[in-house]
Formats: structure tokens, sequence, C-alpha cells
């Protein structure tokens, strides 16, 4: 309950909409804790023994019948406890899109520059050149002749590549 | 590891790159011509193909890679298609805004692929080489950015393919999960065993989805008239040649080859999609008036044809792939060397473009009737003798399996139902009132070098077709039938 008035007041304060003053929040967290202990007094409710003779999937219908009670009885609680004590008051401030820091200004449907996932697809490949030239590197003294050139040529094709994509004017920033 | 027999390949990729590097300082206008300079090296790399021979079939990377007369007949195919393709382009240039060396050398890693997946012995030589292919077929359908048509065969061919060969990569290793390889030859003995669990079979079934996507069987059919209607001409030609007769030399491995076993049982399902395939396929193409498109749904037509003889499990069916694909190869380039030609600032590729063609070009007009009456199925060009041999397979495989008359039923209808369309095209060019454009079409020298090879090449396969079924009778010894 001591949550809920803060995080009530907590909510007053961001709007903005409607000032409240802090110890307007905690008379009613005071209040909800008194009538809280009350309900509690109530609950204790009398457990009939249940004889697994009686039927095997019994207790799978109890578990279901409280799976159901045992989360809407505190929403049902929850929803009254709003109605009474915040009604919704929307106003233009309180339905901003707003979270923290500085508020946004204009659309967030911007172009970007694509070109730069050509660095992007660049960086990626030698990345992976990067990751076979390692095991490449340990076991470069038991190679054979024919592994040498297969890599050689792996690395010619991605130089070639390279080569290209310089030319063709990919890593001058524009 | 014998590096030796993958030499066409490397030779493919280093001219490939050889074109990608020669770009970088060739004065602008001259760029254009580096095509011809790749149409060359493809030209001399083919002429190379015919000094190899492979009588016994000869493995390489562990296995994974083959080369037999399969392999090879496959290679010379993709070979030739390529040198037509990239004059084509060249034609093309003009109408593609950037990167038109790019454009050579993405068609040659292409046909890279296409040469690796003739020889894929492997699941992870399949998904590799598929890998190439598919990848650069993106880009090659989206080369004309400015175009909004282009791009968007680009994202639809994109998303699909992606779809396809996740679908492949899982059937493949349910396939690997089960059998433990993903070698064809290991697969042979072990499917017997594999195949009496159900996961091996739905993983066969994926790969089966997979590879039915690159052909654009029934199932999976919906890119192709989407994309073949926005692609570049010249891409188009090769994605309906090249793309597919990879995919066709990949199903002929995969059934034949990896699960002789298992394929038995399929006769029917190989049936129904060839029958469903080869109905949509012409059936859907008669109200089309874009010329694209048109050839988009006729290349599903002969998807199904062609797996008729797939559906016929016996190796006269598998070599009437062969001669098929031989004679669609000649007749497919010939329509779409037209069209790049007489296109050329047409928007939407609309049939009444070709009104008149006779009067403008007597070679272009004769050239694209040719290859229509020859997709049609008429005597005595290339396309009817595929087609009677095909259903000269099925009838074959009728003895044992009363189900194919009704196949050959099917097949005869889409025929007839063909005819219609097809002579529309001829229709259109010699018999259209009220063309509005009259002048007279320029028809360069190579374009003209290669219409006049695939019209005598449509004219001696019709008429001369032994050497050719011979061949291809030869070739598909490889395969377990």
């Amino acid at each position: 309950m001591r949550l809920n008035s803060t995080t009530l007041r907590n909510r007053s304060d961001w709007s903005g909409a409607v000032p409240i003053r802090p110890e307007y929040g905690w008379k009613i967290g005071w209040n909800g804790g008194s009538r809280a202990s009350g309900i509690q007094t109530v609950t204790g409710t009398r457990t009939t023994h249940m004889q697994a003779s009686d039927h095997p999937y019994l207790f799978l219908a109890v578990f279901l019948v409280v799976a159901v009670i045992f989360p809407l009885v505190p929403l049902g609680l929850a929803r009254l406890w709003a109605r009474t004590f915040s009604p919704p008051k929307p106003g233009p401030v309180k339905n901003a899109i707003y979270e923290c820091g500085v508020e946004s200004k204009g659309d967030a449907w911007i172009q970007f520059k694509s070109e730069y996932y050509l660095y992007g697809i660049i960086f990626l490949i030698f990345d992976v050149e990067a990751i076979f030239l390692f095991p490449f590197a340990v076991a470069f003294t038991n190679l054979t002749i024919g592994a040498f050139l297969a890599m050689m040529m792996f690395l010619l094709l991605l130089v070639e590549g390279l080569v290209w994509a310089w030319q063709k004017g990919v890593l001058t920033w524009k | 590891m014998n590096l030796s027999l993958s030499i066409l390949e490397f030779a493919v990729i280093g001219a490939g790159l050889a074109i990608l590097l020669a770009d970088l300082w060739t004065p602008v206008p001259q760029k254009r011509n580096l095509g011809y300079a790749a149409a060359a090296a493809v030209g001399l790399i083919f002429l190379a193909s015919m000094l190899m021979q492979a009588a016994a079939p000869a493995y390489a990377f562990e296995k994974m890679y083959v080369l037999d007369g399969l392999a090879l007949f496959f290679k010379r195919f993709f070979l030739f298609a390529a040198v037509i393709v990239l004059v084509m382009s060249v034609e093309f240039a003009d109408r593609i805004e950037a990167g038109i060396a790019e454009y050579y050398a993405l068609i040659m890693f292409a046909l890279a692929g296409m040469m690796f997946a003739a020889s894929a012995n492997d699941f992870i030589l399949v998904f590799v080489s598929l890998e190439l292919i598919t990848v650069t077929f993106y880009v090659l359908t989206s080369f004309q950015r400015g175009r909004l048509h282009s791009l968007e065969a680009g994202v639809k061919y994109l998303i699909l393919g992606a779809l396809a060969s996740a679908f492949l990569v899982y059937g493949i290793a349910l396939v690997f999960g089960v059998a433990n390889t993903t070698n064809f030859g290991e697969l042979m003995g072990s499917a017997r065993v594999a195949s009496a669990r159900p996961v091996f079979l739905l993983g066969l079934l994926l790969v089966l989805v997979g590879l039915g996507f690159k052909i654009a069987a029934f199932p999976f059919q919906i890119w192709a008239p989407d994309v073949y209607q926005g692609s570049p001409a010249p891409t188009t030609a090769f994605l309906a040649v090249g793309s597919k007769a990879a995919g066709f030399i990949l199903l002929l491995r995969v059934l034949f080859s990896a699960v002789p076993e298992i394929t038995v049982n399929w006769t029917k399902l190989l049936m129904v999609i060839a029958g469903m395939t080869i109905l949509y396929g012409n059936l859907c193409a008669i109200p089309q008036r874009n010329l694209k498109r048109l050839l988009g749904y006729s290349s599903i037509a002969h998807a199904g044809y062609m797996l008729l003889g797939v559906a016929a499990m016996n190796s006269a069916g598998s070599s009437a792939i062969l001669y098929y694909l031989g004679a669609y190869l000649f007749t497919v380039l010939a329509a779409f060397t037209v069209i790049c030609v007489v296109m050329r600032g047409v928007e939407g590729d609309d049939i009444s473009a070709v009104a008149g063609l006779h009067q403008r070009s007597p070679l272009l007009a004769a050239s694209l009737s040719l290859a229509m009456v020859s997709l049609a199925g008429i005597p005595p060009l290339a396309g009817f003798f595929g087609k009677f041999l095909l259903l000269k397979a099925v009838v074959e495989k009728g003895a044992t399996q009363p189900g194919c008359y009704w196949l050959i039923a099917v097949a005869i209808l889409g025929v007839v139902i063909s005819l219609y369309y097809y002579l529309g095209v001829v229709r259109a060019i010699y018999w259209s009132k009220g063309s509005a454009e009259l002048s007279d079409i320029k028809v360069s020298w190579p374009i003209q070098v290669s219409l006049y090879a695939c019209i005598a090449a449509m004219f001696y396969l019709g008429l001369f077709p032994d050497r050719l079924v011979n061949i291809a009778m030869e070739a598909v010894k490889a395969l377990k039938l």
C-alpha cells in the first residue's frame, strides 16, 4: 500500500496537469493501509479436507478455480481503488509521448544515408577473413603447399573485392 | 583432391573476376564492349569443354564433385547459353543505368554456380551451388534500379527464393540427421535402411520443394510470371534457360543417383505435379498480353513437360529431358533475343509491339515466329521432337502404370491449348492491322549471328535429332535408372 501511494504521488508529480500536494498522497496511503489490514482478517477461510478417493482430478478443478480467483480478486480490488481514488483526468500534457529527457521534435520517419551499409559489408567480409586466418596461422607450420595456395587464393579473392570497391569510390566519404 | 576436374568452373570465375577488374580501368564509353570480351572468353571455355572427355566418372573434393557424361553435357549447355545471354546483354546495355560490367560479371558467376550444380554429388555442393545461382540472380533481376517492375521482381524473387532455400536446407538437415551423410554415393547405400524413417522421407520432400521452386513446378510456381516480367530481358532469358536447367540436373541427380529406391515410390506424386504444372502454365498463359509474362507462364508449362520425363523414371525419359532442354535452349534464347531488340523503349512489353515486325526486320520476325512454333511443338522444329520423346517415354511407362495414359492426355491437352497463345504471337507479327511503328530495326552483327545460330539449331535438332539423342542417352548412363 505504501508502494501504491508513492507511485500515485509520483504519477501526479510527473503528469504535471493536476498539482497535488505530497501530504495528500500520504493521507490516502494511510487510509488504504488501514482498510487493507481490515480485509486481511476476513480472508482466513476454512479448509476442507480433500480425499484422494473422491476423484483423482478433483484437485485440478480446485486448482483451476483458485487460479482464476487468485488474480481476479486483487485486480478487481485495484480497479475499485482506482475508480474511487484516482479517476482518469486525461490532458494534452498527460497524454504526451514522454519518457524522460528533452522532448522530441519533428517526425521519427527520416531518411538515413544507406551508403553506410557498404562499409558494413566490407567490414564483415574482412571480419570473416580474420576468423579463417587464425586457424591458418596456428596450423601454419604443418600445412601442405596445397593448403597454403588455397588460402592465398581465398585472400586474393577478397583483395580483388577490396580493390574493386576502393576503385569504385566506396571508401570515399561523401 | 583433383582440382583439374573443375578447371572449367575456375576458368569461368577467373574470367568473371578479370571482367570486374578490367571495368575499373576501362573508359565509360567502352564499358559496354566488355560484354563481347566476356562472351568471347566464355565461348573459348565452351570450345575447351568440347575437348574434355568423361568416359568414367571422376571425383574431386572428397567425392562432393563428380565429372561424368551428364555433368559435361550440362556444363556445355550452360556455357553456350551464357554466350548468347552475354551477347544479348550487350544489346541491352543502354537500358541499364550503371554497372554494366558488373552485370556481365554476375552472369558469369551465376554460370559458375550452374556448372558446379551440374557436378553436384553431395547435398552440401547442391546447396552452395544453388545459393551461388540464386544470390546472383537476386541482383540480376533487380538490376534496372530505376524501374519499379524490376525492383518488384527482385524483391519477390528474394523473399520466395529465401523461403525455398530454407526448405531445402531444412530438408538436407533432416536427411543428414537420419542417414548421417550428405554424399549421394553413400546415401544410396543407406537409403533402403533410412527410408523406413518418416523423417528421412520428410527431408527428401523438403529438398524436392526447394528444387521445385527452381524449376517453377506447380505448387511453387507463383514467383515465375512476376519475376520473368519485371527482370531485364537477358536476366529473364538466363533464368528461363540456365536456372531451370540447373534445377533439373539437380532434380535428376537427387532422385536418380542419391535415392533411386525411394523415388520409385513417388511416381504418382511426380505424375500429379507434372500434370498440374502443364495445365497451370498453359491455362494461365492464355489471357497474357505481356510477352515476357507469357513466356513466364509458358516456361512453367515446359517445366511440366520435362517433369513428364522425370515421372517416366526410365532412361528414355531422362534422356528426353536432356534433349528437350537442348531444344528449349535455342528456342527460348532466340525468343528473348528478339524481345531484347524489339522492346527497346516499349513500356509493358505488350504483344502489340511486335505488330508488323516482318516489315521492320524480317530476321527478327522469322526468329520469333520460329521460336513460338518450336515452343508450341510443331514439326519439323526442335520442340516437336522433344515433346515426342517425352511422350514416348511416358507411354513406355504406361505398361506398368495405367495412370500414365491420363497424364499423356493432359500433356496433349496442354499442347493444344498452347497452340492458341503461341500462334497468337505469330499472328500479331504477320497479320495485325494498324501497327503504329514501321521504321526499320537495325540488328547488330553479333545478334544476327546468335539468331542465325539459334534458327539453324532449331531446324537441325528437329530434322536430325539422332545425334543429340545419342549424346543424351550416353549422358544419362551416369544415373541409376
